[in-house]
């Protein structure tokens, strides 16, 4: 049974999947904070620097995600930049069936990388 | 099909909740598809951030105004605020980054290029100018404003049906 570990801020419901090869960060609810950088900062950090030692993959699951304001996404796109520029895998994983999520976080795939440490996926 | 919403709130963050849900209620009660409500509601949440966190923080009672006008074309959403001071930087940002979307023949590009400026800043969250160019792009709407004589900007987004 995989380990999993729960944050909330407002309507914002983060969950943390822990498995053998992976780090999954589910995101539910919807984004709405004024800064959501605050709260999710801390989160992002602390998984990347355990996928560096763990050299466990990191996947970002906005799949059942709702909504979000365009301050959330910055984390997101800070956290991309510095893995395609360093070392690390993140995979983001969002919902190919929401215009919104292939429009906001589909487009994201300018920072893929050719060797696939950083795939957008829509599923 | 001519329809009005109307609503001001005071300029608290904890109110635009009630103002998605308002405008929700609204669009859908127009017989919006699930895609334009979410466009227009993200628009709407947007331009009603902008104004709370930018607006004059003084002000306590219903100094946000916002507004949906359904139109046989178009349904113009309006947000206005008391600024704080027609000489404030963050108006003169607010005038340059819209210049700047305008730049673009196509919003597609304008949001690739933010999101490649945003990954390389060290921006303090709002400060990024990226919920403009998401209106632009993923809300698909022309974006204007306007200050009137009696400080209030009037920022205001056109969704083409």
């Amino acid at each position: 049974m995989n380990e999993m570990e729960t944050y909330e801020e407002g309507d914002l419901k983060i969950q943390i999947d822990r498995s053998d090869f992976l780090l999954r960060m589910i995101w539910l609810g919807k984004c709405t904070l004024k800064e959501p950088s605050k709260f999710l900062d801390p989160i992002i950090n602390e998984l990347y620097v355990e996928s560096q030692k763990s050299a466990k993959k990191l996947l970002f699951d906005f799949t059942n995600f709702t909504f979000m304001n365009s301050s959330a996404i910055i984390p997101i796109i800070k956290t991309l930049k510095t893995i395609r520029e360093g070392r690390g895998v993140v995979h983001v994983h969002y919902n190919k069936e929401e215009k919104w999520q292939r429009t906001l976080i589909g487009e994201l795939r300018v920072f893929q990388t050719d060797d696939s440490r950083i795939q957008i996926k829509g599923v | 099909m001519l329809s009005d919403f109307n609503l001001s709130i005071p300029a608290k963050w904890e109110k635009l909740d009630s103002v998605r849900d308002k405008a929700e209620a609204f669009l859908y009660k127009n017989e919006f598809n699930k895609e334009q409500v979410y466009a227009m509601v993200m628009t709407t949440s947007e331009l009603a951030e902008n104004a709370i966190k930018y607006g004059d923080s003084d002000c306590t009672d219903a100094c946000v105004q916002i507004s949906l006008s359904v139109r046989t074309k178009e349904v113009i959403i309006e947000v206005k605020n008391k600024i704080k001071d027609i000489n404030d930087s963050d108006l003169k940002k607010l005038d340059e980054d819209i210049q700047w979307i305008r730049g673009f023949q196509s919003h597609y590009e304008a949001y690739l290029e933010k999101i490649k400026h945003v990954s390389g800043k060290s921006l303090e969250d709002g400060e990024s100018g990226l919920g403009l160019v998401r209106i632009a792009y993923e809300g698909q709407c022309i974006l204007d404003f306007y200050i009137n004589e009696n400080d209030i900007l009037a920022m205001s987004a056109v969704y083409k049906l």
